[in-house]
């Protein structure tokens, strides 16, 4: 058991579950979007299937991490992950510059608060996949 | 006719070379007083057309069984113009042994080193290029599972050539061995095979990189399928973003707060109402009353609108995605792995990429079946497109409507495409040639070409499509305006009362449905019934012919002879497919 192993298969299961958790939430007939107040479950189910997978594949992969078809797995599910989160930043940046009923531009006010909490799962777990470049360089291979 | 006979040991992937290079139409025969069949097609190479043969699988040309003497007979009697020799790159010492056999029996070659992916994973490394030298014959490494190399293998069928095996002997073993006598003796050859793989076959060389190996896993069905729907999922997440970010936010605005009331007001000829405006006035600013340039319905304003304001920001991010999934490389792969679904309809994994593309909007889609070799495979693209692929817009409008359902009916359109697409590939006589995919490997694109690229497309559909849209809504307004909408609206009515279950009122709106799906999708909203009714409706607004520009589109690409054929269609599965949502509709109780 290496470090990277338990790291990402900690990594794997908890996308997993949220994965899960958008999907149920998702379903035609309980669609909801939850708010915690800083974690938002957006219900949506295409979007829980590609996270459920995205941290199968992640798990997968720890389990074989020395080898490199595992760190291909996990490299894998954590773009999948990726493709989410990145869209999720996108769309607020752009959501957060247009004024809507009120003017061209946005206010000030209106443009920072487009940017608090809270997050769908995918955001906060972005920034514990980047750990993933580390074992990619080590091993030195692109 | 020229004939190319595939040989090699059983198993080592000459059916699928076979297929992918014979595309959709082969025969199976049986070769006369055995019990051993063989598989014919047809192929092209530059034009010219090819007989190819799948022979049995067969370890010698010294038959033990019926399936090799059947090959043996078959090599003599077809006189074939090239014989590709299939070789398991895994165990190339086995397929050499029929290699040089066929070469001292004097066939024109060329080797295929098939599986070329497994020897990879078994850090199996081959030179190709070495066994050219030594051989003297064209050596292609193929994947043929994923077509890779298959394109090359081609290409250089017409290479294919006779050597003189004493010569390959020389160039193993020097002059010393010229003495050997053709045809070699078994333990010759096994010495000779020795030699050969020595120079040609490394063990425990290769290393797997981990681009290699993601490039595998997004290409396996159980990987790739999931790793599809997220980049689809992507794909569009950035679209609606970046198009609602144009749209939504500021030209909207521009159009409706400043465009449209100041051409209301000065354009002479108003009235109260769109009738009771001047003819010129109804057809160009259209309603004098409307409040958004989407309901004006007049060329200078729903006219520009919808293609400036919609169509353009939605055009550019999708081409702009459309063109780095491509030069990621990514595209390819997913062509790849829907291959083999697409070929059950004479089509090819290519047809993804204009699929795809009409669910944004049918017209670049049209544009887009050029990527389709033949005439056959690009209209019947255009012609599923039309009936089965519902546009983003009528997508945004039935997740208003009926969002428990969206999913189930785009199951159900998908089956039809498939179905239909079943259909006319038996009906419709042409060809269709396999396009042999090669997958390059992953690369990060070049921010440069990426933009020049989309803003090539993106400019090409503006000059090609505007001019089309802007005929549209001129032609419809002037039909509305003559009440000739109406009237087709009261002769199909009963029909649609009776075979499709709906309500009377549902007739008008679906004959709207031609110029503006996703204004007729809104439109039946505001009509009285049930669920199963709205259902059956939302259904056939899909199904039922594409939108005006979508028409002209498909008028300008493939002529008015296929666009008639196309309509022929388009009728037909508007009746099968709608009579079938009646039924599935009724049957569930919905
Ligand atoms: N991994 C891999 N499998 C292949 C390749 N080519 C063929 N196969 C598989 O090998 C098996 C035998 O292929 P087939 O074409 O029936 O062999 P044939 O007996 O020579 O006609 C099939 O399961 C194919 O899917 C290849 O290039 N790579
Ligand atoms: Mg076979």
């Amino acid at each position: 058991m290496s470090w990277g192993s338990l790291y990402f298969g900690f990594l794997g299961v908890v996308l997993l579950v949220f994965g899960a958790i958008e999907f149920i939430t998702g379903l035609p007939g309980i669609r909801e979007v939850s708010d915690l107040g800083w974690l938002s479950i957006p219900g949506d189910a295409w979007r829980g299937i590609i996270t459920f997978f995205s941290g199968l594949f992640v798990f997968m992969g720890s389990v074989k991490f020395q080898n490199i078809h595992g760190l291909g797995e996990v490299v894998l599910g954590l773009i999948m992950l990726w493709i989410v989160a990145g869209c999720d930043i996108f769309s607020t940046v752009l959501e957060s510059i247009p004024g809507g009923e009120e003017g061209w531009f946005n206010t000030f006010q209106g443009f920072v608060s487009s940017y608090t909490p809270p997050y769908a799962p995918e955001l906060w777990l972005f920034p514990f996949s980047v750990v993933v470049i580390y074992f990619i360089r080590k091993r030195g291979g692109g | 006719m020229k004939k190319i006979l595939l040989v090699g040991n059983p198993n080592v992937g000459k059916s699928v070379i076979f297929n992918r290079l014979s595309g959709a139409r082969s025969v199976v025969s049986n070769y006369p007083g055995t019990t051993v069949d063989f598989t014919r097609g047809y192929m092209e190479i530059h034009g010219e057309r090819f007989e190819i043969i799948d022979l049995p699988g067969s370890f010698s040309l010294e038959p033990k069984d019926k399936a090799e003497e059947v090959t043996r007979r078959m090599l003599k009697e077809k006189k074939p113009h090239a014989v590709v020799s299939v070789i398991d790159a895994t165990s190339v010492e086995r397929g050499l042994y029929l290699t040089l056999e066929l070469l001292e029996e004097g066939y024109p070659l060329v080797v295929a080193l098939n599986m070329s992916d497994l020897a990879r994973d078994k850090k199996i490394a081959v030179d190709g290029q070495r066994l050219e030298e030594i051989l003297g014959v064209p050596v292609v490494s193929t994947v043929a599972t994923t077509g890779g190399g298959l394109r090359e293998l081609v290409s250089r069928i017409p290479e294919a050539r006779r050597v003189d095996v004493t010569q390959v002997v020389q160039r193993i073993k020097g002059k010393r061995g010229g003495k050997l006598h053709t045809p070699l003796s078994p333990d010759d050859r096994w010495n000779l095979i020795d030699k050969i793989s020595g120079q040609v076959v490394f063990r425990g060389k290769y290393k797997h990189t981990l681009k290699d190996v993601i490039s595998d896993l997004s290409v396996q069905p159980l990987t790739g399928i999931p790793l599809a729907i997220a980049v689809l999922y992507g794909f569009w997440s950035f679209f609606s973003a970046f198009a609602g970010f144009w749209t939504d936010g500021f030209l909207s605005k521009l159009f409706d707060e400043y465009w449209l009331p100041w051409i209301q007001g000065s354009f002479p000829g108003a009235g109260a109402t769109m009738a009771a405006s001047s003819p010129l006035y109804a057809v160009l600013v259209g309603d004098p009353v409307a409040s958004s340039s989407l309901e004006a319905m007049g060329v200078l304003t729903s006219g520009l609108f919808v293609p400036f304001a919609i169509v353009l920001p939605a055009i550019i991010s999708f081409y702009l995605v459309l063109t780095v999934l491509e030069d990621t490389g990514y595209l390819p792969r997913l062509a790849v792995m829907v291959d083999s679904v697409f070929h059950k309809i004479g089509l090819h994994g290519f047809a993804i990429v204009p699929t795809i593309l009409s669910l944004g909007c049918n017209v670049p889609a049209v544009l887009a079946t050029r990527i389709l070799e033949t005439r056959k495979q690009r209209f019947m693209v255009m012609t599923l497109l039309g009936v089965f692929i519902p546009c983003g817009a009528q997508i945004g409008v039935m997740r208003d409507l009926i969002p428990e359902y969206v999913g189930l009916i785009i199951v159900f359109l998908f089956f039809g495409y498939f179905v239909m697409g079943a259909i006319l590939n038996k009906l419709i006589p042409g060809t269709s040639p396999e396009i042999l995919m090669d997958v390059p490997p992953y690369r990060t694109p070049n921010e440069r070409t990426v933009i020049s690229k989309t803003w090539m497309r993106a400019s090409h559909f503006l000059v090609e499509a505007i001019p089309i849209v802007l005929t549209g809504v001129l032609l419809v307004n002037t039909l509305y305006w003559l009440g000739v909408i109406d009237w087709i609206g009261n002769i199909f009515e009963p029909i649609f009362v009776t075979w499709f279950g709906v309500p009377a009122e549902t007739a008008r709106p679906l004959v709207m449905a031609f110029m503006r799906k996703d204004m007729a999708v809104g439109m039946l909203g505001g009509i009285p019934m049930s669920t199963g009714q709205l259902i059956t409706s939302v259904v056939l607004v899909s199904l039922y012919f594409p939108c005006l520009a979508t028409f002209l589109m498909i008028l300008k690409e493939a002529g008015p002879k296929d666009l008639l054929r196309s309509v022929a269609v388009m009728v037909f599965s508007f009746f099968l497919f709608g009579g079938l949502a009646h039924l599935m509709v009724a049957l569930g109780g919905i």
